[in-house]
């Protein structure tokens, strides 16, 4: 599940290996912001772009789904949000991923006949809540970026398809982050939680100390193929679509690999054979489903 | 008018200091007792110190703060909310900071924490992020994710009594539109919860051994902002260092300062004690509320 925000991506993500693209859509009523989940400028731009990139797309059996994931909707914004889904829709997009339980509600009654996918802006930690997010109509439920192997081993049991993170994502819990950045600022926020800190009181020392970042699944790949997740997730949109489009390779590669019955070893030892930069990532053991000292700090 | 003060704390061998407050205090107000915290499992009260608590003369009732809770502590908090029913405690409030908790226990009248209710205002730069939108837009953002009518009926349904929200002054305002009683929280506003705790990772250690290591906040001053283009440090500019406040860590939870003290149309106060030390500095801060 690839990244796009533009033709040239999605051509190059798909290229690349991609099965599924995620894409939003730019809406005008917007200046910055935008219905999804990220900043205006992570959006494919018109709609006769969105509509060139569904045809590229199924004419090669790819699917596409429609970021509409604002974590926040309210009443005023309600018919633009209905008008900018429906939009999608009409394009022809293949799934709705949705951020907001009342969201969830309105496409449900909105009855699209498209699958809804229950975004990682709602934070699903627990069988609870994905017993919540199934009666509100989600086919698919996109867990929180940071969740150990063996809850997503429980949760897969739940009867729905489960979508985890494959590549890069969030220090802190998505939907409850208010460290927002790429969302249109004019002015250089950088990543904030990846940024060095004064930690103050008795310690007094500069440390990056909000940046639990966790980047590559690769080695992951065949338990979470024998666990039976359904899609892993690369984030990108917005990001330098040279780089997605390598990450998507070596990703399309590893997982092939995975099925043709390569173990953990042998995927890293072809991952660091196509891409020598990726030992960057082992030697800083920011590894999602892994045991490292991110994991080892989960509450 | 303020008819509620909670004072809440998640470490418990603070509880004496701070009934001593409430008894020195001489308040008009009822003042209750929050035990836990939003967004670690590991600071579930031990249900007999809740049941202690429940029996001093000097109190108006205790609230329990349940936390966002991941899979792997999903039985024991369904279980452990069992236990607490069964003390059979009158006048407990139940705050819930998960949905899937919220949906699938029964519990009496919950209140619905900050780790369910939202604001972009708890963003420290949202007036910048906000600052090209119409005013419907920018207004629609600074209201509670609960001003939104399907997900305020859909929570409803679910059960809530209540919602507790962050003291700030665009969130409050939206928040006392809405038909149910509002807590505010006093002091510092929640600005991110982390599954990795930043303080845990910090000190290396593996929960719960770092229980006793967040009971009071670390400050955090912005050095360097991690650049994305660069994809490396760099110091803040003027204008970064203008929108960039302190950050606040207690455990897993990021705050920052609120220094917005109109709480009139709420239903009550809460004040985090865990950010407070000596406790003395609690009724000091509290004397500045409207």
């Amino acid at each position: 599940m690839a990244p796009a925000d533009s033709f040239g991506t999605a051509r190059g993500v798909i290229d690349s290996g991609a099965d599924e693209i995620y894409l939003g859509l730019d809406d005008r009523n917007f200046v910055n912001l935008n219905l999804s989940g990220r900043g205006r400028g992570c959006n494919v731009p018109t709609l006769p772009e969105l509509e060139g990139i569904i045809e590229f797309a199924h004419d090669r059996r790819v699917l596409v789904d429609y970021a509409v994931n604002t974590p926040f909707l309210s009443d005023e914004l309600e018919e633009i949000f209905v008008s900018h889904v429906m939009a999608g829709v009409d394009a022809g997009v293949d799934a709705l991923i949705v951020g907001e339980p009342g969201a969830m509600q309105l496409v449900k009654e909105m009855d699209t006949g498209l699958p809804v996918h229950a975004s990682v802006l709602l934070n699903t930690f627990n069988i609870g809540q994905i017993e919540l997010l199934k009666s509100l109509g989600a086919s698919k439920i996109v867990l929180p970026f940071k969740i150990a192997l063996d809850e997503i081993r429980a949760l897969s049991k739940a009867g729905v398809d489960l979508e985890i993170f494959g590549q890069f994502g969030c220090s802190n819990i998505n939907g409850t982050c208010h460290l927002i950045h790429s969302a249109g600022e004019s002015i250089n926020l950088g990543i904030p939680c990846r940024a060095n800190y004064l930690v103050g009181g008795r310690v007094r020392q500069v440390h990056p100390i909000l940046d639990a970042g966790t980047d590559c699944s690769l080695c992951s790949i065949p338990d979470l193929l024998e666990i039976g997740v359904s899609a892993l997730k690369i984030v990108g949109r917005g990001m330098n679509p040279e780089m997605i489009r390598e990450i998507v390779r070596i990703y399309r590669a590893c997982i092939d690999l995975a099925l043709a019955g390569s173990d953990a070893g042998e995927i890293k030892n072809y991952a660091l054979a196509e891409e020598p930069i990726w030992q960057l990532l082992c030697e800083q053991k920011r590894c999602k489903y892994l045991k490292t000292n991110i994991s080892d700090s989960y509450v | 008018m303020i008819f509620m003060i909670e004072l809440r704390t998640y470490n418990y061998s603070r509880i004496n200091e701070i009934i001593g407050l409430i008894e020195d205090a001489d308040l008009d107000s009822g003042v209750r007792i929050g035990l836990g915290s939003e967004g670690c499992v590991h600071k579930l009260p031990p249900t007999g110190e809740i049941a202690r608590v429940a029996g001093l003369d000097c109190i108006d009732g205790v609230t329990l703060v349940t936390p966002i809770t991941p899979q792997k502590h999903y039985d024991r908090c369904v279980a452990y909310l069992g236990e607490v029913a069964d003390l059979g405690v009158g006048d407990l409030r139940i705050v819930v900071n998960d949905l899937g908790i919220l949906y699938s226990c029964e519990i009496d009248r919950p209140i619905a924490g900050r780790g369910i209710v939202h604001t972009s205002e708890a963003c420290p730069w949202v007036d910048h992020i906000l600052r090209d939108e119409s005013d419907y837009v920018r207004n629609a953002y600074l209201q509670t994710n609960l001003n939104y009518s399907r997900t305020y009926a859909l929570l409803r349904k679910m059960g809530i009594a209540g919602i507790e929200v962050d003291l700030l002054p665009r969130t409050i305002a939206a928040a006392r539109m809405l038909d149910i009683p509002v807590y505010a929280h006093f002091g510092y506003a929640v600005v991110a919860y982390a599954r990795s705790c930043h303080t845990a990772r910090f000190h290396r250690k593996t929960p719960p051994e770092c229980m006793h290591l967040c009971n009071s906040p670390m400050e955090l001053e912005l050095r360097e902002i991690f650049d994305l283009e660069s994809l490396s440090f760099a110091p803040p500019d003027a204008d970064v260092e203008e929108v960039f406040p302190t950050l606040y860590l207690l455990g897993n939870t990021i705050y920052m300062r609120s220094e917005y003290c109109d709480a009139a149309g709420a239903d009550g106060v809460i004040v985090n004690c865990d950010m407070y030390a000596p406790s003395s500095k609690i009724l000091y801060e509290m004397a500045t509320l409207v």
